[in-house]
């Protein structure tokens, strides 16, 4: 075991046993070993919280458990950041969550990164709703926004806030899980730019600060919205083609929720990467095996008449994730 | 058109904007037509500076950038007063950046001197007038009108009044609970499905899980969603410099 796994392995032991003086000891002792605020997060803290997303997600812990760990990463990132001493020279940042968005310790990992490469971070806190967001936009020196999105779900709501964000004429980086692996998602919804990593960032915002982009309109599809606007009476049929969905609604729900978020950015991905923990993952105990697939099959047939574009989106969606076409 | 003379350095200490934001602004709405030295250099007029003081009036006033730049471009532009071409001129943003780690201006005093037109998005729009520094009873902002800006900042001053006086991290988490019920939520454990729970653990660690709760689409909830983050923002920063003194 490298050394590294080894101290991530000690601090998942110490977020199941709920020591929170002992995570905040554990990084104490790696900053006095010299360790950098940067390094501490991406190789210790950041691996952890991923792993406590796994453990809920497979129902290894429940979500009292996954609280409490989150509580406790919080906390230990809230200790570098007391103890970080670089001094900003660069520009300033702001950095936000996508409106929906309440997962707020990757934006705040990533806003430490950056103020530990010399940018004054102005830190917003998780989701803001669009319209109340310009308040909390300085008019000082600027050089851009970063909107953070962990859930895909939430995308739309990435969507407003950058439209927001651009209202008051600052340039966006998106980032996030939410976004993927490309750029693709995040153009598609408005944003000037888009980062992995907070040296990604970093390079990019460089660049901003001495030439600001042109800021970018969403080509999104707005037939996602129309989609968003109907989700209770697809539901509603759906249940009546399908009563033994019934109990399982929320799932559904949760279903449709990623298919508006696939056909808004033009990405069956979005969708086809969460039906395998969707069929994994639920609170019914006595769900019906395979029932995700079950729903996905029956909403083809609800979404058939009235929203063509979301059914080509679920039925590609469909083929990645069961390796092969639909029923037709 | 005036004839350019100015550096953007010049127009930037004019009008409180900075450089990144009057060149965005001139992409973005081809607001300004700068003439350009030999080397390239833009070179701005006074009646640039002008129109940037027009815009940002109208911005702070509640129009959107788009309108009000499209609104001063089209012509109509407010004659600055004195006063407001005055190089000390302090922007919002600057003021509130001497606030202590988050930085925002949250549950700050909604601004009581200037005029709120309504804001253009339809093109049917007050025309700023000369007096956009006056003081008036009536509001064009939806939030007040609505009743609930009042109540939802009044609740998050004393909130953060209970958090300052605070000298322990439980003191804090109890500022924030009380400020969840008072606006009509409820706090309780962490529970797995429930549409109007809110996601965020607010006992910050100090305890068993605390999270908010609300009916979803009420208004305890409109005014939980718009200010909670930031509040949760400032107590979480406020604990962890509490435990730092302990130490």
């Amino acid at each position: 075991m490298t050394d590294d796994q080894s101290h991530v392995g000690r601090l998942m032991g110490l977020l199941g046993s709920r020591d929170r003086d002992g995570a905040l000891t554990l990084v104490r002792e790696r900053r006095s070993a010299g360790e950098a605020t940067s390094a501490i997060i991406t190789e210790l803290l950041a691996p952890a919280q991923r792993q406590v997303g796994v453990l809920w997600q497979s129902r290894s812990w429940n979500v009292a458990q996954e609280h409490v760990a989150t509580a406790i990463v919080d906390a230990a990132l809230a200790e570098l950041e007391l103890g970080a001493d670089v001094v900003p020279t660069r520009g300033g940042v702001v950095v936000c969550c996508a409106e929906g968005e309440w997962h707020a310790l990757p934006a705040r990992m990533f806003a430490e990164q950056l103020r530990g490469r010399g940018w004054e971070v102005t830190f917003l806190g998780a989701s803001t709703p669009a319209e109340d967001l310009a308040r909390f936009l300085p008019q000082t020196e600027v050089v851009a926004v970063a909107v953070s999105c962990s859930i895909p779900t939430y995308l739309v709501g990435a969507e407003r806030t950058i439209t927001a964000v651009h209202e008051s004429g600052f340039p966006v980086v998106a980032g996030g899980e939410a976004f993927g692996s490309t750029a693709r998602r995040a153009e598609r919804v408005g944003a000037d730019g888009w980062a992995m990593t907070a040296a990604e960032a970093d390079r990019l915002l460089s660049t901003w600060a001495d030439c600001p982009p042109a800021l970018r309109s969403s080509s999104s599809d707005r037939a996602a919205l129309r989609l968003a606007a109907v989700r209770e009476d697809l539901l509603d049929s759906l249940e009546l083609v399908a009563p033994s969905l019934r109990p399982a609604r929320s799932e559904s729900r949760t279903l449709l929720e990623f298919l508006e978020a696939a056909v808004l950015t033009g990405d069956p991905e979005v969708l086809a990467e969460a039906l395998p923990w969707l069929d994994a993952v639920g609170d019914v105990p006595d769900r019906l095996p395979q029932s995700t697939r079950a729903a996905v099959d029956q909403l083809d047939i609800v979404l058939l008449a009235e929203h063509p574009q979301a059914r080509q989106v679920l039925m590609a969606a469909r083929s990645r994730w069961l390796g092969g076409p639909g029923p037709t | 058109m005036a004839e350019g003379t100015l550096k953007i350095s010049e127009v930037s200490r004019r009008t409180g904007l900075p450089p990144a934001t009057i060149r965005a602004w001139e992409r973005r709405y081809g607001l300004l037509t700068p003439d350009r030295t030999g080397g390239g250099q833009r070179l701005y007029s006074d009646d640039d500076v002008r129109a940037l003081l027009a815009v940002n009036d109208l911005v702070r006033s509640g129009w959107a950038l788009a309108a009000a730049a499209e609104h001063v471009s089209s012509g109509v532009v407010a004659e600055a007063s004195p006063s407001r071409v005055s190089p000390s001129r302090v922007s919002p943003g600057r003021a509130s950046k001497a606030q202590p780690s988050s930085g925002t201006a949250s549950g700050g005093a909604p601004r009581s001197v200037e005029r709120r037109p309504r804001p253009g998005r339809d093109g049917a729009t007050e025309r700023p007038t000369a007096s956009v520094a006056v003081d008036v009873d009536e509001r064009a902002d939806r939030r007040v009108d609505g009743g609930m800006d009042t109540v939802g900042l009044m609740a998050a001053h004393d909130a953060a009044r209970a958090m300052l006086r605070a000298s322990s991290p439980v003191e804090v988490v109890a500022a924030l609970v009380e400020f969840v019920v008072s606006l009509g939520g409820t706090v309780g454990p962490a529970a797995l499905h429930a549409d109007d729970v809110f996601p965020v653990d607010v006992s910050l660690g100090e305890g068993d899980p605390l999270l908010p709760r609300a009916e979803v689409f009420s208004i305890a909830r409109l005014r939980l969603e718009a200010l909670l983050p930031a509040l949760v923002e400032d107590a979480r920063g406020l604990v962890a410099l509490l435990h730092a003194a302990r130490r």
